[in-house]
């Protein structure tokens, strides 16, 4: 397969800005079949993003197409072909699951809708919960049932908000493997998440977004390993620290040292080298290792690493 | 379209809900119904020729409710989709804006048609059954049945399309539903308080957007018949021809369902 024909969503130099705040700056890219993971911390214009797609907000400047079509004031080709999952979107209590999934058929036409709706809810096994309201259900569940109703079309595209938040561990696995199946028969997901784990389980490609810009897209694993082999501090305590910093010094995966009064402080650009070496080094000299901490792991500096690098 | 046509009024008659979601939509339209039922009572056991209303007259009884019933059922309508976030379910689907906002102002025109239609024809048809001579009855009165027909649709369509375009503003029920008592309200006083102070020269004018004094004046003129006037003073010192009353009303609805469109157009999800 040609690399134009996998291709299905396009964004072309997009920016997104409300007054004099930039949401999104520039922000290009193309994906094909499979998991994408829009990975960014909070209010870092994943969302605006994700709404772009589709066709909640119209791009500042740029374009955005899905199966070739342009997004903006084409929802009803657009949903043709895709099917969105919103963070935020309520479902009607008083409907039951198979209600509200058949509504949707029903919103798209469908030739089909009851075998449409059967389907759906077969997807995302919840046929044994089709007939309660849904406001007796719990987060996971809607979370479901909102992806039933989103794929009743058999739609070639999922975008989908944030999904995992507010499930708990069991129902996210359920959810992973009932996006990696859809993945494997071949349709392109896309989900956004401030959290590095979950697209780290999931996603194949990834999209890290940071202060409305692009910072690192590609294959996860290379992005991780960017991630792992930029600078990070350690703070160290040992039983002698002026010796455990000469010999630390010595070993290529340190920058810096700094002696502290307690403590040492550390720079090195190869972290899992590094906690491999740091206790091989204190038994060679003979020196107790009571501390090893990486000092700066919030998501929040690994994504300022990647815009400032 | 259909689909959330159907669904909106599934929302709008509680179908499916709990008994207090449908006792609002069905109590005001049992208390409307009543001078129908009323006039089918006398008409069923009184031999005499007993008008307790007309059809005509109709909608000039039953005023407030008319305006009520629109002011619960329109932030339901729409406010409810707001207020629960459920419009990027709709927006999400294949359905455009636009869509959108027909099949909510269609529903509620149809929501309304319950309360103007139904009485109206099931006076008819009481009348036509309690006749002595029904097919003399049908001959005699069949012209009141598309006056019936124009009437409660244009009614509906001017009613709704105020409600709807005011509750499409705001996902606060209360404020719609207050708003949307004023405008019929405030509107119908304001408008005979500048009739007053103005006189008839300019003061006539001010008829023309009050949403119950345009009601009255196309009702009479769909019906054929002069407003009385120890009931309607202003609107027959006002003179205008009835179908300026019902033009005016078009243009209103159409004017409302437009600023519905946009609104849904550049609504923010």
């Amino acid at each position: 397969m040609s690399v134009e024909t996998a291709t299905v969503i396009e964004v072309t130099n997009v920016s997104r800005w409300y007054g004099n705040v930039v949401a999104v700056n520039d922000v290009t890219f193309s994906l094909g079949p499979g998991i994408t993971g829009l990975l960014g911390p909070n209010g870092a214009g994943k969302s605006t993003i994700l709404h772009m797609l589709a066709g909640f907000l119209k791009p500042s400047a740029g374009s955005v197409q899905i199966a070739g079509e342009p997004v903006w004031r084409n929802s009803e080709r657009l949903y043709r072909s895709a099917g969105l999952v919103p963070e935020r979107e309520a479902v009607y209590g008083f409907m039951t699951g198979y209600e509200f999934v058949f509504l949707n058929a029903q919103l798209h036409g469908l030739a089909d809708p009851v075998e449409a709706t059967r389907r759906a809810l077969s997807a995302v096994g919840m046929e044994h919960a089709e007939k309660r309201k849904l406001g007796g259900y719990s987060k996971g569940m809607k979370q479901r049932i909102k992806i039933a109703s989103a794929i009743v079309h058999d739609p070639q595209v999922l975008l989908l908000d944030e999904p995992f938040n507010g499930t708990d561990p069991g129902q996210r696995l359920e959810m992973m493997e009932l996006l990696r199946q859809m993945a494997a028969d071949g349709k392109t997901i896309v989900f956004s998440s401030h959290i590095l784990e979950e697209v780290e389980r999931l996603a194949e490609q990834v999209l890290v977004i940071v202060a409305g810009r692009l910072a690192a897209s590609g294959d996860f694993r290379a992005i991780r390993k960017l991630m792992t082999d930029r600078p990070h501090v350690f703070t160290l305590a040992s039983s002698d620290n002026r010796r455990f910093a000469q010999a630390l010094v010595g070993d290529e995966s340190v920058i810096a040292v700094e002696l502290g009064k307690n403590d040492l402080t550390v720079r090195t650009a190869q972290f899992s080298e590094f906690v491999r070496v740091a206790p091989r080094i204190a038994k060679e000299q003979q020196i107790t290792l009571r501390e090893l901490i990486p000092t700066d792991e919030s998501l929040e500096s690994v994504f300022s690493y990647l815009v400032n690098r | 379209m259909w689909a959330l046509y159907t669904q909106s009024l599934r929302v709008v008659f509680g179908i499916g809900r709990s008994f207090w979601a449908k006792a609002a939509t069905f109590g005001i339209l049992v208390i409307a119904s009543l001078p129908a039922i009323i006039q089918l009572g006398v008409a069923a056991i009184s031999p005499e020729d007993i008008n307790v209303t007309t059809p005509e007259d109709y909608y000039g009884l039953i005023q407030p409710l008319l305006a009520i019933f629109c002011a619960i059922v329109a932030p339901d309508l729409v406010g409810r989709d707001q207020r629960n976030r459920t419009l990027s379910l709709y927006f999400s689907r294949a359905l455009r804006r636009e869509d959108y906002a027909i099949a909510k102002y269609a529903a509620l025109v149809t929501a309304m048609l319950s309360i103007t239609l139904v009485p109206q024809l099931l006076m008819f048809t009481g009348n036509a059954s309690a006749a002595t001579d029904v097919p003399d009855y049908i001959s005699d009165n069949w012209q009141d049945l598309p006056a019936i027909v124009g009437s409660a649709l244009l009614l509906s369509c001017l009613f709704g399309g105020i409600g709807i375009a005011i509750a499409a503003q705001t996902s606060r029920r209360a404020y719609s539903t207050v708003a949307i008592v004023a405008v019929f309200v405030l509107g119908t006083g304001i408008a005979s308080a500048v009739f007053e102070a103005a006189g008839v020269g300019t003061g006539k004018y001010a008829l023309l957007l009050s949403p119950l004094h345009v009601v009255q004046g196309f009702t009479y003129w769909f019906f054929n018949v002069a407003p009385p006037i120890e009931d309607n003073r202003q609107l027959v010192e006002a003179n205008f021809h009835g179908i300026v009353y019902a033009i005016d009303a078009a243009i209103v609805a159409i004017g409302c369902l437009l600023l519905v469109i946009r609104r849904y157009r550049r609504i923010a999800v």
